[in-house]
Order: C-alpha cells, then sequence, then structure tokens
C-alpha cells in the first residue's frame, strides 16, 4: 500500500460549493461529484493509472550525476547509465555494452562492442562513445577524482565502429573489472560536448535502464524506465529515490508505506522491523565493509610482531558480533571477502589470553604497556565494539586509551597519518570483487591509507598487480593473506553483513557488491 | 541622519569583512580537505595533484585574496563536493529555509502576542502564571526535543504525519511548531514585560481619564509603544532563529540552508560553509541596520 | 500598580509572586540527586549490560535501559552533572570576559569602545551554533574545547550590560571624586565600578544559563560534543534518537531534565529580576 503524503494540484479551474463548477470564465452546471466520478473512470482507464511506482530510501544524497566525475557511490547513476562489462546476480562478469572482450597481449585488450544500442537522446552507442568517456576521465585537465580506479589503462583506440582496443601500461588482469563499475560508464559524445560537464552532470543522458526525469539534490531523485533499453523494457515504471540519512526516519518511512524499499539498516534496529506486517529483513552476509585495527608498523612496541600478534589474539571477535552486531557480523582473519576473486578463508583467530600474555613477555613487556587508540561511531555498533576491544586488551595488560572522534576530524587525521597509533577502520572491496582492492590500499608502503611498511608484502603486492594470469595471481593475492594472518601487520576484526528493509511486495535481492540494479526489481 | 546610517552601513561593512576573516582562517588552520575528498584507494600523488588543482598548496595569505577578490566579483566559488557554484546551492535551499522560517515566525507572532497580552491584562494572577509556564515551555524545551516528540506522537505512534521530508503541507506542520516554539515565548514574555512597563505610564492614566475606550487604550497606545522593544529585539532573535532551523531541519530532513550546513561543516566543504557563514551574518547584519533606521523612522523622540 | 484590568473591571486582583520559589524548588529537584548520585545505590551509568538492553521503566531500572542496557537514571544524572558543569564554568568565562571587555569599553570610551563594540557585533552576527559545530569539528571535542568555546561565543551580552551599566556608573559624582584623588583606571574599575555591576550581571547570568543549556544540548545532540560513552543531556537524547522505534524514554526523559533546568532557571531569574529591579535593556 501506497500512503503518499501530498498535496492535490491546485488549479485555475475550481469547484464551488454549490455543486456547479467554473470552467474559466464560463460557469457550467454539471453537478460536480458527477464530473468527479466521470474523471475518476478516465483515470482508472488509462494505462497511466496502471503505472507501476517504487520509493527508495537511501542514506546518502547524490550530487551529481556524472558517473566519470562521482564523489560517493554509484547506486544510482548505475542505473542511467551502461558499462562495457556487466555483473550479474552471482557476481560474474558478463558482457554488458561489449559481447567479448578478450586480452591480446599482456599490454592490450580488446572489447567488440554491442550494435544497435542508443542513448536516450538518440546518439549510438559506439567505439567513439566508449573512447570519448574513458578519455575524458584520464585528461589531467579535467581533475577527474576517480582517476584512481583506471589508473592502469594508457589509452583507447577505436579499430572499427563496434571495437576498441585498451592499451594499459602494464600488465592489468583487473581490466575486465575495470570496465565493469565507475567511472567508465559509457557517455554520449555529442552530449556532453554540447552541455558541457557542469550541465551534463545535472541533466545526464545514458544508455542505461532507466532516464533521469527530476533530480533535486537532498530532496529526491526520479526516473523514468527507458523503454527502448537493449535488454527490455523494465518491469517498474518510476522510481523515486529519497535520501533520508537518519535511520529511524527510513525504517518508520518504510513503515508507514511511504517509500517500500530501504538500504543500510542499522543492526539494533532490526528488532524495529520484527512482528511488522508488510515488510522484512533483506540480509547480505559478509555484504558490508570488513573493520580492522590498524595498527602503526613503525611505532614501538607495534613494531614488533610478537606485540602484534598478542593483541590480536587477546580479543574476543565473537562476542563482538554475537552481542554488539546481534549476529550481523561474521568474525574473520582476512581483509578480502568471501565473494573476491582471491579470498582465502582464513579464520580468525580465537581468543587466547594465555599465549597473548606470553608473546608479549617475550617481547619485553610482562607488564603490558600503555597504548593510544582511536575509534570512530561510524560503522554499525564502532564505538561500543571499541570499548570491548579496550577490556579485552587490558586483560593482558595494555592499557588503550580509548578516543571517539567526529568522523570528519578522523578522516582527515586518517588521511594525513596523523591518527593514534592503534585505530580502527573499515575497508572493503564491494565494488571490485576483487581482493587487490581490500588489501592494496592499506598494506603496501606508501599508500596515504597504509600504516604497514614490510618489503615481503610490497613485493607480493606488487607482483598481484602485473600477474595476468589469473590461476598464479590467485595463489600470490591468498599468499599475502597468509602473510598477513601471521605477521598481523593490522588486525582484521569481523565482516559486517549489509542489512536492507523492503516491503513485502517488492522482490529485491540484496547484492554483494551493494549495487540497487532497477532492472532486476519487481513489483508484485 | 545621512550620516548615521553611512556611519553604519560601514561599520557593517566591516562586520562582514573581520567575519570572512575569522571563518576562513579557523576553516585552514586544520588543513586541506584534499585527502578526504578523494576517494579512499587514491594513491599520495593523485591527492597532491587533487590539492594543486584546488589550490590548496598555495599560501593563506594568497588563498585568502584570490577568495575575496572572488567574492567582490560575485563568485564565491564552487562546492568541493557538489561541484555547484555555492551561490547557486544556496539559492536551491534558501526557499525551504525560508518557508520554515516564515510559517514559525507567523504562528508564534499571534500564539505569542496572545500569550503576552494575555499575561499582562491578568497579571500576577494564577492565570498569568499559566499563560507564563506555557511561554517558558516553549523556550525551556530544546527544539530538537520537540521536534522529537512530535515525531514520536505524531508520527510513530498515530502516523498522521509524515516524519520528515519536504514538498507537501503535512511535511511542514511538525517543523514549524518545533521552530517557533521558542520565538513564541520570546515573544509573549516581552510583550507581556513592556506592556505592563507602559500601561503604567502617565499617558494611560490620561487616556483612561479622557474616557477612551479600553480596547482602543490597549490597541492604540500601549501596543504601539510596547511593541518597540519587540522589534528591536528582533535581529538577535532571528539569528537564533537561524540557529533553531539548523537543528529543525536536521532532525526533519527539511533541505534547508541549516542542514547544508552541518553538512558542509561534516564534509570539510570550506566555500560552502564560508559562504553559508557570510550569508548568516549579512543577513544579521542587514536586520539589525534596519531595525535600528526602523526604529529612529517610528519614534522620532529617541534621539541617536 | 496600575493593571489595565483592574482599569477597565475593577476586580481585586490576586497576587501570586512564587514563582521565584517555583523556580528555586524546580531547580533544587534535579540538582539534588546529580550531586548526590555518586552516591546513591544506583547502577554504573558506564557499564553494559546486553541482556537488559531496551527494558521499559520499571522496578529494576526506574527509566529503563539503552540499547547496551546501562540505566538511564544513572546516566541522566551524570550527564545532568557534566551538562550543568560545563554550562557553569563556560556561564562564568563569558561573564569575566564580557565584563572586563564591558567595563573598559564603557569606562575608557574613544576608539577601544568602538572597537570592542564591533567585535561584540562580529561575534553577534555567527549564530552560534553554527561557530561552535565549526569550532568543534575543526578542534576536536573535548571537555575544555566545548567550555571555552561556549564561553569565548557567549561573552557579548555580559559586555553589552557592563558597558551600559558603567556608562551610567562613570557619571556618578564619587566617581568623579576618586578620580580627583588620582586612584589608577583599572583600581577605579576593579574597586569601584565592578561591585556596582555584579547585581545585573548575577541577574544576566541566571537568564542566560537556560540558553547554554539548551546550546550544550543541541550540540551533543548533533553528536559535536563530549562523546559518548560519557553521558550528557544532549548526547543522551542524541542516542536516543537513532532507537525510538524502540525506546521513546529514552528520549523523553533527558529531555524533560533539561526542561525543568530551563524553567526553573528562568523563574528564578525572573523573580531576581523583578526583586532587584533590574534593568536589563
Amino acid at each position: 500500500m501506497i500512503e503518499r503524503f501530498s498535496n492535490a494540484p491546485t488549479s485555475f479551474n475550481s469547484v464551488n460549493l454549490s455543486g456547479g463548477f467554473t470552467l474559466g470564465m464560463t460557469v457550467m452546471r454539471i453537478p460536480a461529484f458527477k464530473l468527479a466520478s466521470l474523471a475518476l473512470l478516465v483515470g482508472l482507464a488509462t494505462p497511466a493509472a496502471f503505472a507501476s511506482e517504487l520509493v527508495i530510501a537511501q542514506t546518502t544524497s547524490a550530487t551529481a550525476m556524472d558517473p566519470g566525475f562521482l564523489k560517493e557511490s554509484a547506486t544510482l547513476v548505475d542505473n542511467l547509465f551502461d558499462t562495457l562489462v556487466l555483473r550479474d546476480a552471482n557476481m560474474q562478469l558478463q558482457p554488458g555494452l561489449a559481447t567479448r572482450w578478450k586480452s591480446l597481449d599482456d599490454t592490450t585488450w580488446e572489447f567488440t562492442l554491442r550494435q544497435g544500442v542508443k542513448f536516450s537522446d538518440g546518439e549510438p552507442v559506439n567505439a567513439q562513445a566508449v573512447k570519448f568517456s574513458i578519455d575524458r576521465i584520464l585528461d589531467p585537465a579535467n581533475h577527474a577524482p576517480t582517476i584512481s580506479y583506471i589508473r592502469t589503462i594508457r589509452s583507447v583506440e577505436v579499430t572499427g565502429d563496434y571495437q576498441v582496443k585498451i592499451h594499459t601500461s602494464g600488465p592489468d588482469p583487473l581490466l575486465p573489472t575495470r570496465m565493469s563499475r565507475y567511472p567508465t560508464y559509457i557517455v554520449p559524445p555529442a552530449y556532453v560536448t554540447k552541455v558541457g560537464a557542469a550541465e551534463f552532470a545535472r541533466k545526464p543522458v545514458g544508455s542505461g535502464a532507466y532516464i533521469l526525469q527530476t533530480f533535486i539534490p537532498d530532496e529526491k531523485v526520479v526516473m523514468q524506465a527507458n523503454p527502448d533499453y537493449w535488454r527490455g523494457k523494465p518491469a517498474i515504471d518510476t522510481v523515486t529515490w529519497r535520501p533520508i540519512p537518519e535511520a529511524t526516519a527510513r525504517i518508520t518511512a518504510l513503515l508507514t508505506g511511504e517509500v517500500q524499499l530501504v538500504d543500510s539498516v542499522p543492526a539494533d534496529l532490526v528488532p524495529a522491523l520484527k512482528n511488522k506486517p508488510g515488510v522484512h529483513l533483506e540480509q547480505v552476509k559478509n555484504g558490508g565493509l570488513t573493520i580492522y585495527l590498524g595498527l602503526k608498523n613503525d611505532q614501538k612496541p607495534l613494531n614488533d610482531v610478537r606485540v602484534r600478534q598478542a593483541l590480536s589474539l587477546a580479543l574476543n571477535r565473537t562476542a563482538y558480533t554475537r552481542d554488539l552486531l546481534h549476529g550481523f557480523g561474521t568474525p574473520t582473519g582476512t581483509m578480502a571477502g568471501p565473494k573476491d576473486f582471491g579470498y582465502d578463508a582464513i579464520p580468525a583467530p580465537a581468543q587466547d589470553v594465555a599465549k597473548a600474555k606470553s608473546l608479549l613477555a617475550e617481547a619485553g613487556y610482562p607488564q603490558g604497556f600503555t597504548l593510544k587508540f582511536q575509534a570512530p561511531r561510524r560503522y554499525i555498533a564502532s564505538a561500543d565494539v571499541a570499548q570491548a576491544v579496550v577490556q579485552d586488551l587490558a586483560a593482558i595488560g595494555v592499557k588503550a586509551e580509548l578516543e571517539v572522534p567526529e568522523w570528519s576530524v578522523y578522516t582527515q587525521q586518517v588521511a594525513a597519518q596523523k591518527q593514534a597509533p592503534l585505530y580502527m577502520l573499515a575497508w572493503g572491496s564491494t565494488q571490485t570483487l576483487d581482493a587487490d582492492a581490500a588489501l592494496y590500499p592499506i598494506l603496501h608502503s606508501g599508500e596515504p591509507y597504509s600504516t604497514v611498511n614490510s618489503p615481503e608484502l610490497d613485493a607480493l603486492l606488487n607482483s598481484s598487480r602485473t600477474t595476468v594470469d589469473p590461476a598464479k595471481r590467485e595463489k600470490i593475492l591468498q599468499q599475502i593473506q597468509q602473510v598477513v594472518a601471521v605477521q598481523q601487520p593490522l588486525i582484521p576484526l569481523y565482516k559486517e553483513d549489509s542489512l536492507y528493509a523492503s516491503a513485502d511486495n517488492v522482490t529485491f535481492k540484496g547484492r554483494a557488491d551493494s549495487r540497487i540494479p532497477l532492472f532486476d526489481l519487481r513489483l508484485k | 541622519m545621512l550620516r548615521y546610517i553611512l556611519q553604519r552601513l560601514g561599520q557593517s561593512v566591516l562586520v562582514m569583512f573581520g567575519v570572512s576573516l575569522l571563518i576562513f582562517y579557523s576553516l585552514h588552520l586544520t588543513g586541506d580537505p584534499a585527502a578526504v575528498m578523494m576517494p579512499p584507494g587514491s594513491s599520495q600523488q593523485e591527492i597532491e595533484n587533487f590539492r594543486h588543482s584546488m589550490g590548496f598548496d598555495r599560501s593563506l595569505i594568497w588563498q585568502y585574496w584570490h577568495y575575496l577578490t572572488g567574492v567582490l566579483h560575485g563568485d564565491l566559488g564552487e562546492s568541493l563536493r557538489y561541484s555547484q557554484p555555492v551561490t547557486e546551492l544556496i539559492g536551491q535551499r534558501v526557499p525551504a529555509t525560508l518557508l520554515l522560517a516564515v510559517s514559525a515566525l507567523l504562528w508564534s507572532t499571534v500564539a505569542g502576542l496572545l500569550l503576552g497580552i494575555v499575561s499582562a491584562l491578568y497579571q500576577n494572577t494564577a492565570w498569568d502564571l499559566l499563560s507564563r509556564l506555557l511561554a517558558f515551555s516553549g523556550q525551556a524545551i530544546p527544539v530538537f526535543w520537540l521536534g522529537l516528540l512530535l515525531i514520536i506522537v505524531f508520527s510513530l505512534n498515530l502516523r498522521w504525519l509524515p516524519s520528515g521530508g519536504y514538498g507537501s503541507a503535512s511535511q511542514l506542520i511538525m517543523p514549524a511548531l518545533s521552530l517557533g516554539a521558542y520565538y513564541m515565548s520570546a515573544i509573549a514574555r516581552l510583550i507581556r514585560a513592556s506592556l505592563i512597563d507602559v500601561m503604567q505610564q502617565d499617558y494611560i492614566r490620561t487616556a483612561r481619564a479622557k474616557g477612551l475606550s479600553a480596547w482602543r487604550i490597549v490597541v492604540r497606545h500601549g501596543l504601539r509603544n510596547a511593541l518597540i522593544p519587540v522589534i528591536t529585539v528582533q535581529g538577535m532573535y532571528f539569528a537564533s532563529l537561524l540557529g533553531g532551523a539548523l537543528v529543525t531541519e536536521i532532525i526533519f530532513a527539511w533541505p534547508g540552508i541549516g542542514r547544508l550546513a552541518v553538512q558542509a561543516i561534516q564534509n570539510r566543504d570550506f566555500p560552502l560553509v564560508q559562504a553559508i557563514v557570510l550569508l548568516a551574518a549579512l543577513v544579521f547584519v542587514g536586520i539589525n541596520l534596519i531595525i535600528d533606521l526602523l526604529y529612529v523612522v517610528l519614534n522620532p523622540r529617541i534621539r541617536l | 500598580m496600575i493593571s489595565l484590568r483592574s482599569v477597565l473591571q475593577r476586580k481585586p486582583r490576586r497576587r501570586f509572586y512564587g514563582d521565584g520559589i517555583l523556580g528555586g524548588l524546580l531547580l533544587l529537584l534535579v540538582i539534588i540527586p546529580a550531586l548526590l548520585a555518586p552516591w546513591l545505590p544506583l547502577p554504573d551509568p558506564l557499564k553494559n549490560d546486553l541482556a537488559a538492553a531496551f527494558s521499559a521503566p520499571g522496578s529494576q531500572h526506574l527509566l529503563g535501559t539503552d540499547q547496551l542496557g546501562r540505566d538511564l537514571l544513572s546516566r541522566i544524572l551524570a550527564g545532568t552533572r557534566l551538562s550543568l558543569m560545563v554550562v557553569l564554568l563556560a556561564a562564568v568565562i563569558a561573564a569575566v570576559i564580557g565584563s572586563v571587555l564591558g567595563m573598559i569599553a564603557g569606562y575608557v570610551g574613544g576608539w577601544l569602545d568602538a572597537l570592542i563594540m564591533r567585535l561584540m557585533d562580529i561575534q553577534l552576527a555567527v549564530p552560534f551554533i553554527l561557530l561552535i559545530l565549526l569550532v568543534m569539528a575543526l578542534f576536536g571535542a573535548s571537555l575544555t574545547n566545548i567550555i571555552l568555546i561556549m564561553g569565548v561565543t557567549s561573552w557579548a551580552i555580559y559586555a553589552r550590560v557592563a558597558r551600559a551599566k558603567t556608562l551610567e556608573i562613570r557619571e556618578l559624582e564619587y566617581i568623579e571624586s576618586v578620580k580627583a584623588m588620582g586612584f589608577s583606571t583599572p583600581r577605579i574599575l576593579l574597586r569601584h565600578v565592578l561591585p556596582n555591576l555584579m547585581t545585573p550581571l548575577i541577574v544576566l547570568l541566571t537568564l542566560d544559563i537556560p540558553r547554554l543549556i539548551v546550546l550544550e544540548a543541541s550540540i551533543g545532540f548533533l553528536g559535536m560534543g563530549i562523546q559518548p560513552p560519557t553521558p550528557t543531556l544532549g548526547n543522551l537524547i542524541g542516542e536516543g534518537r537513532s532507537y525510538m522505534l524502540l525506546a521513546q524514554w529514552l528520549v523523553l526523559y533527558p529531555g524533560l531534565v533539561i526542561a525543568a533546568l530551563v524553567i526553573g532557571c528562568n523563574l528564578l531569574g525572573d523573580s531576581l529580576l523583578r526583586k532587584t529591579h533590574t534593568r536589563l535593556d
């Protein structure tokens, strides 16, 4: 049931109480209620009355719709544009705008494009469009913030109307994956050149399943189904996205019927959905971020591997996920996720206080030591987990002085490497579904978010990025995770589930890559 | 008179300048937002490039000068997060805040006047205490708590009103109620105090002695003079209205300037924060200026 | 006293001057338990008890528990203590800064006066909350930061009142004579001007504290103040807001306490204002 709290539109024509109605200047004597019932019948008879509609509530609001220059997640843009490669419900790569691709040599990939696909302004989706879309991101003059995601691409070459060759600056096994997510959505060259990037971000034109109808930042985004979509007309005609940052408000909107789908339900609000008719929880196991404790490896006493191992062994991860996350998290021994390529199912170490204490003593700290600790309150129950961590560490003699800074202060500190020697952070690879994204940026020396400096890991990470053979690459990635499990340059804690809530008449399956592909949704 | 106006104008400009300087330097004191704005996983080089392209690596003085010349040309910069000119962004949000503020003002003025007059007429009786308690409640209850209470009662429990958002009349009711409550009590108390004050004046006794009707006394003589201090304080109260709007907008997800400001602060969106603060200062200074001039016009007996 | 009512209706009116007492009582009702809390048999406000999470108010927990099973009553009492301490310290800082600057402005006059007046304008031109949010976001939310920033952004009203009163006093004869005796300016200010300021300043303080209480609560509510698990009245409501669907008492009771404090202070302040015949405009 959709209850909508909106005003009926007012108009110049009015109904007066004596039963007549005024059309412009002339007064006609048709009884109002007869007219109303006629209007109702007419309204019901037209197909427009059968338009299916879905309202989705999101945590963050979209600020711009240019898929090459996004500063936030691509959930909305994903429905307006297409990529060369798609990911299906099982997270496998499938043909998208490209029907086939293969690597010709170490640094060249060839993509054959689908023919007959058009943008909603009529332009053809062809090799020129692909080259244009990628070039505009690579162009240093455009300062694309997302350039890091395709930094391996050197150039795009048009070799036919529907064929491109992508040249990379080194072997890049991840190239097809890169072409399945932002920023490589294909945009219409003529339109973008004509209106300019700023206007394009407000009034985008793409070849995706939906066409943007209204975009009021921080208020709503309305999309209409694209009847000429190459995969077929989408089942739901109109989709409205409403940003509702506050969790209680989001869930309330679902319960009152104002919205039918909600992303990001906090774990401790799940009881609010229990036993409520018409709504249910949609859980994606391990679909969220991996929470870990970062360590400044170059600082005493964290530079000693035994100390790091001791810290890890002191923690009772099972209690955190069971009690504080109410079961919506899974302890893990690796930063990569189960759906990532290269995942190694390393279990979290069981709590072993005695071993931890003996390791500490061995390292020369039988009395323990004091350490500054920072944790944000940003993730599910993260501040509470941090306190539980403090208690667990205290049991082995390590006094962690916890500070819970405000998120914007914290991100600035972390990015500048000014955070405490022990700090809590979350990382994920949900968009690429490749272990590299979960490992490289936080383990390789010199990366802004990495406080690790290990030549062994650096060498492995470098080779994982240059090995093209998938089998070999998988082995290297697994090896990296095994080294991490032993050396503990950082301490993975647990993987969050991602939680959605939806009305019962919406068929929605949560995905490991956090996308909400409207094309796959159905309304019963 | 002209000299006074010019003087006040000059002072206002100085104040604005001071505000912009203050905000600019305090924002840049803790470093630049380059690293925060780039997506996680960006390399150090990419962050540096971004920093350079935004001019964050230049000296603070250069940056301020650049900013100031921009402002004087009407260009207040681009939002770091929305990539839109801040003036545009603010322009989009101002109507929402205005709607909220005006609605709150309207109902609170009417209610406040009524309460204050009743209080003054029945001064020091139990009625007075009752209306004063009601007025106090408006000032005592924090805006955000009142908003949450309203949501609990009317949205979660009764399901009569939507819990937030913008676009329909039913979504305006609770925010306007929460925001106006403080203002209502302030007006009620002011009217009461100044009406009591005025009623003790000789000229009221004279008017009564002349045989004028009670209502004529209250409206034409009492109220008009009692309103003067009320108007005088409008400036200060308007500033607090803006502050209250901030919290109200957050609670009800109202897409106005206040919410934009808090988000901008949390996102370290410097140009946006600066512009909003400047706007708030401009509004405040402007209103005070107008009120000072109105004051002179309304009551020529006041000497400068 | 002539009231319009008596003028109009000639009925005897009943006087009710109990508001100061009422205010005082209300304040004591809240403050005394808060101060005594550490010695009362109440659960630890910081201790988690997950099995009892979201318990409704009852015999075990008088006001219920929060998402981690912590007793709401003890958290409210602890929060009241902390919030009051922050507010009182901030108010005193503001009063001290304000009265010093106001006295100097009023007494010395000239360009110093104009400068201080303009500083006041600048400080008043930016909505308090925006300024404070900015500082908390930039410099972090520590106890000292909050007290300092709240104090520093509130001095303007005290300065205004101090300046106005100083201008009045300056013209008094005995100041002239004291000046003629050759006393130094600081001495005059401290020993002759300041004592006359005390009464209006204290009344102003009593009336300004409610505003500070609400301000501190607002900042805490937005999550920019003292961080949980340390409870303050504001962050209790802020946290409680996330759980309104499950535990409405988390939002209701802290707010009631704030309301009681503010009403109490206002009633008390008004009655002080009346009794001391102070004019604050």
